[in-house]
């Protein structure tokens, strides 16, 4: 890390308070990267303050690689990946086989029966559902002598693993976790296991507790309710419309096979990239890389999807009614992932809506107070960015006179430049928070993971010098060209629908 | 691509739930295996050898310089350079306990106004513009139990914004216009209160538990609308001032501390000696009082078992189960700690959620907690989301596990694995200095043995079955429960009276 603080301090030292800032050295972290041959990759970055250290595993597949009738497969597949392997989670893998052939072939009758229930004229047996539902029960049930539940999760935590977790977003799958530095051997075995031999056990109830994942965050929760239908509201061609979650009609139709063939598709060491930061040394975690993880054969991978969303045809509107009191979401369409124009659109959300100086906040919030929250921040991802403000009104205010005043405050950036002391104010903001999230192991191991994987190049966690190029000329520029009424779609929470208790 | 990208992840577990009040260490594993023999990997990781940890758990004196200023502020500091930032958190007694009920919101109140108000020589869009320029993070808020100031600032900047959060504390604006603004948040707030099923039954559950006490309340819109500035001047005046004697109750002190009033951790890239002097400079001239305030009221320790509905149509009910358990000042704390990470504390392997998670499907989001961080009463809690038509038999089960572990059914092997868990993980409460120095004076503003930490891990170590089984009966009341359902009563698969007597809390609108 002493390189790092050198550096840094360089920069902030030699920003002077009132010309325009130079625009930053690079950070020059002391990281190791190597592929191995089956194409993994790995990077490591050294850091010895306390004796823990950070992984995170990303796979390059997330919600957007799905089609309509499996959404939701990339986040299922998530969960299978904790139901252990051929000799995780299990003590005789061997007498589990049966017992899953026959759920699985009771599954597919069931599956076919509930799709009977699609049709007015296809009928369905909703007896028999509940007797193959039954008898698949009985079988788990059998299996589950077998099994020893939770093993994965279980020896983690025995081994100090903090901050366990996976995450699934549109782009990527991650699998992270903390462990004392010396335990680092127990990732290795734990995740190059279940890389090569993974056991989707226990499927049709974890179909049912993704279901109530989805309840909680998106049924019951106004604001999961209204992203939902803002995102299928501005998304028609790309895959972005469609929830990571997936629909209900996927999810409930989605089969264990589905899932080995997801997985054989996807999860192949060419389609991963760890990042290990902590107190380790680079030979040692290579030396680990090589033993556990170099002979997991890698796989042709399918082509990338590349659906960007078509230019929008027109304002698009959305309501949903929800038994809560009105919010509002306005998003516009972006730029490509990486165009210069993205890094304004960045600044734009901070001169908004970051802190209590921002525009947003001081005209909607203190002087008319006809919004008690406002947010505005730019979403970046592989196939396009997409502008976002989300308001609540304060008190009777409507989300429509809440609208008119979000873009009065857009249009005065399309009309009048950006103040300096503004520019520079953001710019040392997202200079700042980037410092901060190099405090933590974690914080440094995902910048790095996530710009690897999106990017192709783990440098490109560091955007401090795309930020300081944007001038208010430019601002002005982007806000005319991306802050249009055809690129705007706008969804509001109502209420409940009137008479309906 | 900005902070956000992290907003819309969904992950496999649940966030804890736990810790809306107080925090809790580390998170564990457990589950009873029965006598299976173990799988081949975990054979293999049983065998692998681990070097030793080179890390001493850090100590005041050793690790973290303490001093105490002639005012009676207490001062802990180190040093990190690592990066070009500084850290820091100061401690103020006073808390929303110590309202009367014609104050409800005085404490929430001034916390907010002390930030947003200005100060007597800047206004509160100069102190803003100020902060910002430098991209410093100052914010104040009151709880139910302390007041907390934190500053986060770049190293280089440190000597103008310390400045400013010495005026904050010291020479607060109080401006009335923002206390304005604030009252309608609030307001807005309460009009929302019915909004997210979560906030209604942490609320109510919280209602039924501690009745009219201080713990139990919600900001009162009636009390809220007629707060003058007077008021919360008179608030801080009371409170915001050092001094070297207990405010309030008396608490069973376990140690010598000296229980001051304020209290300030800095950690980051300085130096000591010059930060210690800077400290002397901004808050030494801070007038030292004795503080009267009345003790707050004591819980009233009465069971409230039955079980509450609060009606809203939902696709999935929201419930919390639980009692009145002990405070953080209890000897059982540790084995309390093991016992529920068994339990439903250690998430994925915990019992709970085992049974209603892995085996029937019925929730992603169940298990129990402690929140027992408290000087008064804390409560015991246990915690699911499932979908209406499932609400009976999720609810039947999770009563089911509680009676399980209060009969002090336990075998070694959940045991040893909730040790190891709590043990292994222990170094991550002390991820970095800032982290660190604010646990130690935690310490001794909660008035907590001064070797806590040291001995953490030999009492983890310590715990025996017979424990377990003894803290379980003694803390777990499962005939006690109150049962708290927010949900669409007309879709479950039973009626609940099967459970308790039945009580309906209506959901009144605040307008």
């Amino acid at each position: 890390m002493k390189v790092l603080i050198a550096l840094l301090a360089l920069v902030l030292a030699c920003t002077p308070a009132e010309a325009a800032p130079p625009a930053p050295a690079a950070i020059d972290l002391p990281v190791t990267e190597f592929t191995l041959k089956n194409g993994m990759r790995f990077i490591v970055l050294p850091r010895h303050d306390t004796p823990t250290v950070a992984t995170y595993l990303q796979f390059k597949v997330g919600s957007a690689m799905e089609h309509p009738g499996i959404t939701g497969g990339s986040h299922m597949l998530e969960h299978m990946m904790f139901k252990g392997t051929k000799t995780t989670g299990t003590w005789n893998y061997e007498a589990e086989i049966p017992l899953m052939k026959e759920i699985d072939r009771l599954a597919g009758e069931m599956v076919a029966e509930q799709a009977k229930f699609a049709t007015t004229y296809g009928g369905g047996d909703p007896a028999r559902v509940a007797a193959i539902k039954a008898q698949i029960t009985k079988l788990q049930a059998e299996q589950k002598k077998y099994m020893i539940s939770e093993e994965l999760w279980g020896i983690y935590q025995r081994n100090g693993g903090s901050g366990l977790n996976a995450s699934t977003w549109e782009d990527g799958t991650n699998y992270y976790v903390s462990l004392p530095a010396n335990r680092l051997e127990v990732w290795a075995m734990l995740e190059s296991d279940r890389m090569r031999d993974p056991v989707f056990r226990e499927f049709y109830t974890e179909r049912d507790v993704v279901n109530e994942e989805r309840r909680m965050s998106v049924d019951n929760d106004p604001d999961g309710k209204l992203f939902e239908a803002l995102q299928s509201a501005v998304y028609v061609s790309s895959p972005y419309g469609w929830p990571t979650i997936g629909w209900p009609g996927d999810l409930n139709s989605m089969r264990r096979e589905d899932m080995e063939a997801y997985f054989r598709r996807y999860y192949a060491p060419n389609n991963a990239v760890a990042v290990i930061v902590g107190d380790v040394d680079p030979a040692q975690v290579q030396a680990l890389a090589e033993k556990y993880f170099a002979s997991i054969p890698p796989s042709n991978l399918p082509t990338t999807v590349a659906t960007e969303e078509m230019p929008a045809g027109g304002h698009r509107r959305v309501e949903v009614e929800h038994e809560a009191r009105p919010r509002l979401y306005m998003a516009w369409l972006g730029p490509k992932y990486g165009d210069p124009d993205e890094y304004v659109l960045d600044v734009i959300g901070e001169v908004l809506s970051s802190g209590r100086t921002s525009r947003l906040y001081t005209a909607l919030v203190e002087k008319k107070r006809i919004a008690s929250s406002v947010s505005a921040f730019n979403y970046t991802r592989r196939l396009g960015n997409l502008f976002l403000v989300n308001a609540t009104p304060q008190g009777n205010t409507s989300t429509r006179a809440l609208e008119e005043a979000v873009s009065e405050q857009l249009d005065l950036l399309k009309t009048q430049p950006v103040s300096q002391w503004e520019v520079r104010k953001v710019t040392h903001g997202l200079e700042a928070d980037f410092i901060r999230r190099l405090q933590s192991n974690t914080g440094i191991a995902n910048s790095l993971g996530n710009a690897e994987a999106l990017s192709g190049d783990w440098r490109n966690f560091d955007q401090r010098r795309r930020w300081y190029a944007v001038t208010p000329a430019r601002i002005m520029q982007v806000a005319k060209k991306y802050f249009t009424r055809r690129n705007l779609t706008v969804a509001t929470l109502v209420g409940p629908a009137k008479g309906v208790k | 691509m900005r902070r956000l990208l992290l907003v819309l992840w969904i992950v496999l577990a649940p966030l804890p739930v736990f810790a809306q009040r107080f925090a809790q260490h580390g998170q564990g594993p457990s589950s009873e295996d029965r006598g299976k023999p173990p799988s081949k990997t975990g054979q293999a990781i049983e065998k692998l050898v681990f070097p030793a940890l080179k890390w001493p758990v850090p100590e005041v004196g050793k690790d973290v310089q303490r001093e105490v200023l002639p005012n009676g502020i207490v001062v802990y500091l180190k040093e990190d350079h690592a990066l070009p930032l500084v850290e820091v958190k100061v401690l103020v007694r006073t808390g929303s306990v110590f309202e009367k009920p014609a104050e409800h919101g005085v404490a929430a109140l001034t916390g907010a106004l002390l930030r947003a108000g200005g100060t007597t020589t800047l206004d509160a869009e100069t102190l803003n513009r100020k902060l910002e320029s430098m991209s410093a993070e100052l914010e104040t808020s009151i709880g139910l139990e302390e007041g907390v100031a934190t500053l986060d600032v770049l190293s280089k900047d440190v000597s103008q914004a310390l400045p400013l959060l010495a005026d904050v504390l010291l020479h607060p604006r109080l401006d009335p216009t923002k206390l304005e603004l604030l009252r309608e948040q609030y307001h807005e707030s309460l009009r929302r209160r019915n909004d997210d099923p979560d906030t209604v039954a942490n609320r109510e559950f919280d209602k039924v538990l501690y009745g009219a006490h201080p713990y139990g309340r919600e900001l009162d819109w009636e009390v809220l609308k007629k707060m003058k500035r007077e008021d919360v001047l008179a608030w801080y005046d009371k409170f915001f001032h050092p001094s070297l004697e207990a405010v309030g109750r008396k608490t069973p002190a376990t140690s010598l501390w000296q229980r001051p009033n304020v209290m300030i951790a800095v950690s980051g890239d300085f130096k000591s000696d010059e930060m210690l002097a800077t400290l002397r400079r901004l808050f030494g001239g801070w007038e030292p009082r004795k503080i009267t305030a009345a003790a707050p009221p004591k819980v009233q320790n009465t069971p409230r078992p039955g079980v509450f509905v609060v009606k809203k149509e939902l696709a999935q009910s929201h419930v919390l189960v639980g009692h009145l358990s002990t405070n953080r000042y209890s000897p059982d704390r540790v084995p309390i700690a093991v016992m529920n990470y068994i339990l439903g504390g250690g998430s994925f392997s915990s019992r709970v959620m085992e049974k209603i998670r892995n085996d029937e499907g019925l929730a992603y989001s169940a298990g129990t907690y402690f929140s027992i961080n408290t000087t008064d009463l804390g409560e015991f809690v246990g915690y699911l989301e499932t979908k209406a038509e499932s609400t009976h038999k999720a609810v039947a089960l999770l009563v089911e596990e509680i009676k399980r572990m209060a009969s002090g059914e336990v075998t070694e092997k959940e045991l040893a694995a909730a040790r190891e868990a709590y043990a292994n993980s222990f170094i991550f409460g002390f991820g970095d200095a800032s982290q660190t120095v604010a646990r130690l004076m935690q310490l001794e503003f909660n008035d907590e043995p001064r070797d806590y930490y040291q001995t953490y891990l030999d009492k983890v170590r310590a715990v025996k079955v017979e424990d377990v089984a003894r803290v379980a009966k003694q803390h777990l009341q499962p005939e006690k429960l109150t049962i708290l359902v927010v949900g669409n009563p007309s879709k479950f698969d039973r009626a609940l009276d099967a459970l308790g007597p039945l009580k309906t809390i209506p959901l009144k609108p605040v307008q």
